[in-house]
């Protein structure tokens, strides 16, 4: 078996420990992503899903038990190339559009890239790329003052400024949140395809539990600081249960399909993906 | 817009503004560290310029005052435990700063923010060492040496982030392409 | 910058609550005291002037219950420049304007070094007056709500309303900054890692490449404005939406009361301010 790209094992975290404000964070959080992965984490409000995934990038490093491991790096290493690891991992996150600061939209775009001392020509490479991946036209935006722009478009510009870097592992942390349905399917169809034709691994965190259906090929469910449940999405989706307990909703598709079963129909409760109900409900509706 | 439309924008952008002003001074941020003797060169002065530009002189005095009464407050060194010195000049920031934001804005807006932000710079250095002679904490020569070494980087960092962030927000582009 | 939480907390306003008789104060009558009080400090240069007052400060933190070692615990992170600046004063300043009865005794004039009894005087009565100042101020911030500090203060600045003073708009501004700091604080913070994440360096470039570290402060300070605007605009119109239409004439939850004891707390200190302003020049030493 492959060596995971991302490993986290048995992490524990606390803010401002021995402070008033402590705050345990993680109580041995466990995670692993492979590359070429879309990987979902669900979880209730504090259940530590940020703070888990801003380790992978070096914006919080491990102190207490528990390590966290990039590509073959141990984290807790105090000398790791934090430059090299977080171009290596990009994080979006919420309101990614309120952290634009300058006036044209291509210079906001070609931040990251310019840090790293590129080359004018490769800055330029990058940032058409990143345009084209997230539906800006280059030739019409790229030189835009940010100010002129619509917030949806704002929020490209952003997240094109992130994968500029064309980081190998793309964190989403509730990147989506606020985009209205339409935005959000061509959303969800730029992941698929940053994440099949550039081979860019992928970990989402939203509280869209359709969105996690859909893009995710496994999911994680955390609590408190730690994992409690993991699986694929039609598995996670399936313990109606736990998700209940944890206030986290399931995906419309998978209500109905469990509704289904408990009434006494016998469909498959893993179609969870819009085809597929529908599949079983023309299937049932037939016999 | 009416009387009220105006009223309501400049309470809500003053408190705003005051908040950025307390924010600086209560994190590092507020401070960036300079090569001369001074050590850091403060940007907590910084809202109130952009107070008088974006509101007038009333924005701008009131963030002003909020400052003065947050450093009085935070202050660690006798004088500033003065309100004459901590307090009272800072009111007048953001009143300078709109007076050459007004006299020069129709020549060129870029001219009207740089000498803004360096006009409201200037009035705290001079205002504040002047109040600190005056009132006996500090030897006239003393006082010029600080306001040299503190003052001058001072206006260079309040110029560079009040054009930055009045462009950015007005969208006004210093240059037709970007840097590609 | 590593540890991007301290961003986030931080602490402003330290009201420690407590019943005793300087907490129950009216804030317009707290205000007015120490008001008067700082005034009374800031011209008088004599000793004994200054020991009255500091006796007075420190009967003051007494009755409010709080330490005089918590009061100067802010002290410590600026304690060498203090010294430094004590002993500048003292070696390069001999001759001070302190007003003062005692005959000038030069100790020491060597080149530029010139140590007067008068400037010994000035450094030791400044240090007093540092420990007055400190004790005044906190027994404003330590005993009173930030709210009924505002309320006070509008109170306060209400007489002035007819020369074009705006008293309660001002108190709702310095309301909304308190209510923006933890707000924006946290804004900060995400924008920290934000940018971070895209590589930049904040904090790096050190002293010597200023200029650096000023642009590299641009990619947080411009979004922070930027972000303070527009959630300024989407306040502006919730307040227009809900009718704000001014202060005038709007009720608060809060509602002051000054009693007797506020009166004559005024009327004593009153006194020992304005005799101690009197007589400023008549103290012996």
């Amino acid at each position: 078996m492959t060596e995971p790209l991302i490993a986290i094992r048995d992490l524990h975290y606390t803010y401002l420990p021995g402070t008033p404000l402590q705050a345990v964070a993680l109580r041995g959080a466990s995670m692993e992503v492979y590359a070429g992965e879309i990987v979902g984490l669900i979880g209730p409000a504090g259940a530590g899903k940020s703070t888990l995934l801003q380790h992978c990038n070096g914006l919080l490093r491990p102190t207490e038990p528990g390590h966290v491991i990039v590509d073959g790096q141990d984290l807790a290493d105090p000398t790791v190339d934090l430059r090299r690891l977080r171009q290596m991992v990009g994080i979006v996150f919420q309101h990614p559009e309120r952290q634009l600061f300058e006036t044209l939209v291509g210079d906001d775009i070609a931040f990251g890239p310019r840090q790293l001392g590129m080359s004018r020509a490769e800055i330029r490479r990058r940032v058409e790329w990143a345009m084209r991946v997230v539906g800006l036209d280059f030739d019409t935006f790229v030189d835009r003052p940010t100010a002129a722009l619509s917030g949806g478009e704002r929020r490209k510009v952003a997240i094109a400024g992130v994968l500029a870097l064309r980081p190998r592992v793309l964190i989403l942390d509730e990147a989506s949140a606020g985009l209205d349905p339409l935005t959000r399917e061509e959303w969800q169809e730029q992941v698929r395809r940053l994440n099949a034709d550039e081979g860019m691994t992928v970990i989402v965190v939203s509280s869209d539990m359709e969105e996690i259906a859909a893009l995710a090929g496994r999911v994680y469910v955390m609590a408190e600081g730690r994992m409690v449940d993991e699986g694929t999405p039609a598995e996670v989706f399936a313990h109606t249960d736990l998700l209940n307990s944890l206030g986290l909703g399931q995906p419309v598709t998978s209500w109905v399909l469990g509704e289904l079963r408990r009434r006494g129909y016998d469909v498959d409760p893993y179609a969870i993906r819009l085809e597929e109900t529908v599949e079983e409900l023309c299937r049932i509706l037939r016999s | 817009m009416n009387g009220t439309d105006k009223l309501v924008r400049r309470v809500v952008t003053a408190g705003v503004l005051a908040a950025i002003a307390i924010l600086l001074g209560a994190t590092r941020l507020g401070f960036i560290p300079v090569p001369t003797p001074a050590g850091n060169a403060t940007i907590m002065h910084v809202p109130a310029i952009l107070g008088g530009i974006m509101e007038g002189p009333a924005v701008g005095g009131v963030i002003g005052l909020v400052f003065g009464i947050f450093s009085f407050f935070q202050a660690t060194i006798p004088m500033f435990k003065d309100p004459f010195v901590a307090i009272l000049p800072r009111i007048f920031i953001g009143i300078t700063a709109w007076l050459a934001y007004v006299a020069l804005r129709r020549l060129n807006e870029y001219l009207a923010l740089v000498v803004s932000a360096a006009v409201g710079t200037l009035t705290n250095t001079v205002l504040v060492l002047g109040m600190a002679v005056w009132r006996g904490y500090m030897a006239p020569g003393v006082a010029l040496t600080v306001g040299i070494t503190h003052g001058l980087p001072e206006i260079v960092v309040a110029v560079i982030i009040v054009v930055a962030v009045v462009s950015a927000w007005k969208g006004l582009a210093r240059r037709r392409h970007a840097r590609l | 910058m590593q540890d991007f939480a301290l961003l986030r907390h931080i602490t402003i306003g330290q009201y420690l609550p407590g019943d005793s008789f300087v907490h129950r104060m009216d804030p317009r009558a707290k205000i007015t005291v120490v008001l008067l009080l700082s005034l009374a400090l800031t011209v008088n240069t004599s000793y004994l002037a200054n020991i009255l007052l500091l006796a007075l400060c420190l009967g003051l933190i007494r009755a409010a219950g709080i330490s005089l070692r918590y009061v100067l615990s802010g002290v410590r992170p600026a304690l060498p420049f203090i010294i430094a600046l004590s002993l500048m004063q003292l070696a390069f300043y001999g001759n001070p304007s302190v007003t003062s009865r005692l005959p000038v005794i030069t100790f020491l004039r060597w080149g530029p070094i010139f140590i007067t009894s008068s400037g010994l005087q000035l450094v030791l009565v400044s240090l007093a007056r540092f420990v007055d100042l400190m004790i005044l101020a906190s027994i404003l911030t330590n005993t009173t709500p930030l709210a009924h500090l505002a309320y006070g203060l509008e109170d306060m600045l209400k007489p002035f309303g007819r020369l074009g003073v705006p008293a309660q708009e001002i108190s709702l501004i310095f309301i909304l900054a308190l209510r923006f700091v933890p707000i924006l604080a946290e804004q900060l913070e995400t924008l920290a890692k934000a940018q971070a994440s895209r590589g930049a360096d904040i904090g790096a470039g050190g002293r010597w490449r200023f200029w650096r570290t000023a642009r590299a402060m641009l990619v947080l300070i411009v979004p922070l404005f930027l972000d303070a605007f527009r959630r300024a605009e989407e306040l502006i119109v919730a307040m227009e939406a809900r009718c704000y239409a001014g202060g005038r004439g709007r009720t608060r939850l809060v509602q002051l009361r000054m009693g007797w004891a506020d009166g004559i707390a005024i009327l004593i200190c009153a006194l020992l301010a304005v005799g101690f302003i009197w007589f400023r020049k008549s103290f012996p030493f």
